[in-house]
């Protein structure tokens, strides 16, 4: 006999209809989830400066019209500072779709020079990333047709860029705001930016400022610990270097005085790794919520 | 060219499913389960779409996923992947000569996995040696041996082309 010969019984084995609805549906999940992005702002006040701020709020409404009025505005806060759409368009520009939201820290009190520093950042941020965008999906369809691509393959696709935003937390004298930047086409990728901001004094909190002196074993204890606890949890979860993944150089070592963070709800610190930092791609975007 | 190899793996997920199908019931034997691997492995071909280094290796870039993926499975319901020091005494006393192709393929699905794999791979899949290497994470000459096994198991002629 010949082994080959049992290739056209191999080959007519049934396919399960499931199995292209199964496959359809993964390559839509995922598109989808390419196309979410998340980029969150912090700002955080401590209680003295608060307090201090409070004075001149309160000096302020007796004095000036204007600032009673933004004032009146605040949906909760007491005066420190609010978020506002400074910009909210929805257009096409040939073949890039553009939807919006673009926001900014309008402060009451205390250091407005570096809150405007920030909404200068947070605008720079969305023009560099739209810009980017556009300029890569030029390029993109330049190489296209270049490469011999017909209109009819191309089938009228689209870039979508979005910009939003959310304010999560808020509670004087905390305000907790994300910033979202999707882009989407054939692909799509990531950008999370985090601010973690003293507006009074006009400075960024450190993990220091947030977690004590020892920030570092802190976080490092609590991360080795739920990494741990997640793998055990879940047998498809994998990080570098642990259990039996062997990309040991890659391996969660230390937070360090440039790892991302922010606060949540709670007022929790949640630090955060961007995907393939510590984790294979497939483990996204990996938080983890150090509590106190 | 990261967002070219994010539509060449979209397509070639639409293109090989239904070898990869193939390849994770061959080795599971059973069609949920194979189900839920092709599932597994095309979210992971998607996640890792970067890593693959040549667009030429795409086909057996995906059927790697599949195989660990399967054999992840075979591990988790606690036992080892069988080898060729698992085979039973005499199991395929047959006569060789009148075997019909469906014998012939029940027999080669009777193989232990660490045999039948290749076999599949090569014969039916038609990969190269090298392919098979890429794809199980064997060396070539341990491929070349254990397809040589596998036809003395089988009582199967070899064919000038068995490798």
């Amino acid at each position: 006999m010949n082994i080959r010969e049992g290739k056209k019984e191999y080959l007519d084995m049934q396919i399960p209809e499931e199995l292209h609805q199964r496959m359809n549906d993964v390559i839509k999940l995922d598109r989808k989830r390419r196309n979410e992005r998340k980029v969150i702002c912090m700002i955080k006040r401590t209680m003295a400066s608060a307090a201090a701020c409070l004075v001149i709020f309160a000096a302020g409404l007796n004095t000036s019209a204007a600032f009673a009025e933004t004032a009146a505005g605040l949906p909760v806060i007491g005066g420190l500072a609010r978020v506002l759409t400074v910009r909210s368009y929805h257009a096409s520009e040939g073949d890039i779709n553009l939807d919006m939201e673009v926001p900014a820290i309008e402060n009451t009190s205390g250091d407005a020079a570096f809150t405007e520093a920030v909404n200068q950042e947070i605008e720079k941020i969305v023009n560099d990333y739209t810009a980017q965008a556009e300029q890569e999906f030029t390029a993109y369809k330049e190489a296209f047709f270049a490469t011999g691509g017909t209109e009819e393959e191309w089938n009228g696709r689209q870039m979508d860029i979005l910009v939003d935003y959310e304010v999560k937390y808020q509670k004087d004298p905390v305000l907790s705001l994300e910033l979202t930047a999707a882009k989407g086409w054939v692909a799509a990728s990531e950008e999370r930016h985090y601010y973690n901001l003293d507006v009074a004094s006009g400075r960024e909190l450190t993990l220091s400022d947030v977690l004590g002196d020892d920030w570092k074993n802190i976080a490092n204890e609590e991360i080795d610990r739920q990494i741990k606890e997640r793998i055990a949890a879940d047998p498809s979860a994998s990080f570098f270097g642990y259990g039996d993944n062997e990309l040991t150089e890659a391996k969660f070592t230390s937070v360090s005085e440039d790892t991302e963070f922010y606060l949540n709800a709670e007022g929790d610190v949640v630090i955060v790794f961007p995907k393939y930092e510590i984790a294979p791609g497939y483990m996204g975007i990996l938080e983890f919520t150090i509590q106190d | 060219m990261k967002d070219k190899n994010y539509q060449l793996t979209v397509d070639a997920l639409l293109r090989y499913q239904d070898a990869m199908y193939r390849i994770a019931m061959s080795t599971v034997r059973n069609a949920d389960d194979a189900l839920d691997i092709v599932q597994a492995s095309a979210l992971k071909a998607l996640e890792n779409y970067h890593k693959l280094k040549s667009p030429d290796s795409i086909r057996s870039w995906l059927f790697r996923i599949v195989v660990n993926e399967a054999i992840d499975h075979i591990k988790s319901s606690g036992r080892e992947l069988l080898g060729e020091e698992n085979i039973p005494e005499s199991p395929y006393h047959e006569p060789a000569y009148d075997r019909s192709g469906e014998d012939v393929c029940e027999a080669v699905m009777k193989l232990p996995e660490q045999l039948r794999i290749p076999v599949i791979l090569r014969y039916y899949e038609e990969l190269s040696l090298r392919e098979i290497s890429e794809v199980t994470g064997i060396n070539l000459s341990t491929v070349k041996t254990r397809l040589y096994k596998a036809h003395k198991l089988l009582g199967a002629d070899l064919q000038e082309d068995y490798l």
